[in-house]
């Protein structure tokens, strides 16, 4: 399409960004509904072969990764060279086999989205209680929330309770809604 | 999709309504947005997304009946689909700019969409298996989603969805009075809205008029938080838990509830709401950010 008077370049590309994508310095706030109250924070992680339930406690005891990178909100904005700290899904799920390839996330209020294991396993996703140094803000999912900075923002769910395992996919609550199942930011898969 | 601007009015100093005619858009409901894409001369693009302050003349196979069809003098056969955006300009924004103060009938742009299932009225119904069903329970005593009274809550421009959703209210009442086939009466609605001065209100006349018309099942009430309309009784000032309280349906009514603003205005008005009693699964919540 061929472009038209009055709208010109206003910002420069980055290569950091993915098509569609510009800058955002501000750290805007997305939820489908109220900032759920978390009396008692558990996180509940199964397989069809086993469960485990982690207390605050118990998470903060395991080892956390320090993880700066880019992040990508399917409503157009990227955040770059972010910093957070959390817990590797590797680690969450070891000792728990599965022969499932895909996982359902559920959150505090009643939030759910699903992804193949292969984005949550293999160094591509944590559990994050600590953004830019400081206990994530509840507004943006803490205690603690999802973090898969590979994909979409959507996907990296707030306030996670749990992450069950399943052996096909199912839609979560953006992707019951028309948003895509994988959502790849480099691929621009913002909907189904 | 190619779209093209087909008719656009200012709403107040800083924002402005345009109709975008979109041939072979799907309907879109009350509630949705589109992505706007602009293309520069040079082909740099930008994109931003925008909520629909009508949406009532998207669907070319029902009559025309809205206001919208005829402002855009739209309507019999043969015509296209359109869509509003109702757009305020950001002093640091890409699009917007351009949206309310540069672009004329006849531009055009690309809209993809309209994107949205969870902001909308008349409520989606989920699958009975589907993940958004399955944790998220009807509270007991409540009617379904799609038959509650309803409570619309707007800080700004988050007014824009919700007013696409008094506007298919209207025509949904419209239509049952017209025929008997058709779904019954739609539930009652209450629009509450808080903006800055009497000159920053969107759609005031039209609001009016639709609350007038509606026979009492629609309430449009107006808070402003710097400067109060002249005999006003309310001084200026932001919307109180109290006052807030006092001007929404009660909890005990089970409302489905949308509230769309900055993300400050929704946080506190959300949480205010939870507190007061208000399901936290029936308070539906659309914020604003980024520019």
């Amino acid at each position: 399409m061929a472009g038209f008077t009055g709208f010109g370049r206003r910002r420069e590309a980055d290569p950091r960004l993915p098509p569609g994508q510009h800058l955002e310095k501000g750290f805007p706030v997305l939820s489908a509904g109220p900032t759920p109250n978390i009396k008692r924070w558990e996180l509940q992680l199964g397989t069809e072969q086993g469960s485990r339930s982690l207390s605050w406690a118990d998470f903060q005891a395991l080892p956390h990764e320090q993880i700066e990178t880019d992040i990508h909100c399917v409503t157009s904005w990227s955040k770059l060279g972010t910093h957070w700290s959390g817990v590797s899904l590797d680690t969450l799920f070891d000792g728990l086999d599965t022969t499932h390839e895909y996982a359902m996330t559920t959150s505090y209020g009643g939030y759910t989205t699903n992804l193949p294991l292969s984005e949550l396993l293999g160094g591509k996703a944590w559990v994050v209680d600590t953004y830019e140094g400081e206990p994530l803000g509840s507004e943006h999912g803490g205690p603690a929330r999802l973090f898969v900075p590979g994909l979409y923002f959507w996907k990296s769910a707030k306030w996670v309770q749990g992450i069950q395992t399943m052996a096909s996919d199912r839609r979560g609550f953006w992707e019951s809604m028309g948003y895509h199942a994988l959502g790849d930011p480099w691929r621009e898969q913002r909907y189904a | 999709m190619p779209a093209t601007i087909v008719a656009a009015a200012g709403q107040n100093p800083t924002g402005r309504s345009i109709v975008l005619e979109v041939p072979g858009l799907r309907p879109a409901r009350a509630g949705q947005h589109v992505d706007v894409r602009l293309t520069a001369d040079d082909g740099y693009q930008a994109v931003r997304s925008y909520s629909l302050s009508d949406v009532t003349s998207s669907d070319v196979s029902l009559p025309g009946v809205s206001s919208s069809d005829v402002r855009a003098g739209a309507g019999g056969a043969g015509r296209a689909p359109q869509i509003e955006l109702t757009v305020e300009e950001l002093p640091d924004g890409e699009v917007s700019p351009y949206l309310v103060s540069a672009a004329e009938v006849g531009d055009p742009v690309e809209v993809r969409g309209p994107i949205g299932g969870w902001f909308v009225w008349p409520p989606t119904e989920f699958d009975p298996d589907s993940a958004v069903h399955a944790v998220l329970p009807e509270p007991d005593g409540a009617p379904a989603p799609g038959r509650s009274p309803v409570q619309l809550i707007g800080g700004g421009s988050g007014i824009a969805p919700l007013v696409a959703m008094v506007r298919a209210r209207a025509a949904g009442a419209a239509a049952a009075a017209a025929d008997a086939a058709a779904p019954g009466t739609p539930p009652p609605m209450r629009l509450l809205c808080s903006v800055r001065t009497p000159a920053d209100r969107w759609f005031g006349d039209e609001l009016a008029a639709l609350a007038e018309e509606s026979a009492g099942e629609v309430r449009v009430d107006w808070v402003f938080t710097r400067e109060a309309p002249a005999g006003s009784t309310r001084a200026s000032g932001r919307l109180t838990r109290d006052e807030l309280l006092d001007l929404v349906l009660p909890a005990s009514e089970h409302p489905l509830v949308y509230v769309c603003g900055t993300n400050s205005f929704v946080e506190t008005v959300a949480g205010w709401l939870v507190d007061a009693g208000h399901d936290p699964t029936r308070v539906r919540t659309e914020r604003f950010g980024g520019v």
